[in-house]
């Protein structure tokens, strides 16, 4: 076992390409795999957990997470993405007597600055939710 | 403050994966719409459409099981209905090369939404 201990690693050809070896042979570039963004929201406080309402949890390179209206968040993320291609991805969580109820979001409007999410409940309904767990893919500007 | 500039960084045996400490980085992620067009991406070989609301992503690297994580949402494609519609993963026939999942209208309906975005995170094989 060996470790190179650096502070920055930075590509010799492109700065952002760095390949690494992810599988038996397989090489993929360090920069397309790490997530770009990724956070937590909390429309409705969530029982146990210590998210109250609108409490945003442990970001990375957002700048804010906003309830905009019922069922809707709004997004700002502090580094640019190069293109609105990005994969932006969500998962909802509903808290309640009937037990949690786990519900996929819808993602849109989205810019290289941030986008919108809606959260739906399991009837199909656009309502605030006790978790929103987010999640960034892509590259930035 | 150091800096290293390098291409390539590969296990000290010259083959193995790398190690990252403390953290994973995601194998694939995809940005698709609906007719079947990849926007973005990483290790993809191809996308299918099965039927309605019903869609495959073929991987061009391997995992090494099938128990890998994908997770997603989408972007609807109905004007007024883009802030309702949900996104089913679905875990059945997934294999090694493959998974598939399904999206649907907010009404419950499997539905073709406007953009699929998904996540895979796991072990090459």
């Amino acid at each position: 076992m060996s470790s190179v201990k650096v502070d920055t690693l930075t590509g010799k050809t492109t700065a952002k390409t760095v390949n690494v070896t992810v599988g038996a042979s397989v090489t993929q570039s360090l920069e397309q795999g790490l997530a770009k963004a990724f956070g937590s929201f909390a429309q409705n406080a969530y029982p146990d957990t210590g998210y109250t309402q609108d409490f945003a949890g442990e970001t990375f390179n957002f700048s804010s997470i906003t309830d905009i209206s019922s069922g809707l968040i709004n997004s700002a993320i502090i580094n640019n993405t190069s293109a609105t291609t990005y994969s932006a991805g969500c998962h909802t969580c509903y808290f309640g007597s009937t037990g949690t109820s786990n519900e996929m979001d819808g993602v849109y409007a989205k810019t290289t600055g941030g986008w919108k999410m809606s959260n739906t409940y399991a009837n199909g309904s656009v309502r605030d939710a006790n978790y929103t767990g987010i999640l960034l893919h892509g590259s930035l500007a | 403050m150091s800096e290293l500039r390098t291409d390539t960084i590969t296990a000290s045996d010259g083959t193995s994966a790398v190690t990252l400490t403390k953290q994973s980085a995601a194998k694939h992620w995809i940005n698709m719409d609906a007719g079947q067009t990849i926007n973005g991406s990483i290790n993809t070989s191809s996308i299918v459409d099965n039927t309605t609301g019903d869609h495959a992503v073929n991987l061009a690297n391997a995992l090494s099981d099938i128990h890998y994580v994908v997770t997603g949402s989408n972007i609807g494609s109905v004007s007024g209905l883009d802030s309702g519609e949900s996104f089913v993963s679905s875990g059945d026939i997934n294999t090694t090369t493959k998974y598939e999942f399904k999206t649907r209208h907010n009404g419950g309906s499997y539905y073709d939404n406007g953009v699929n975005q998904l996540h895979l995170n796991g072990d090459l094989a």
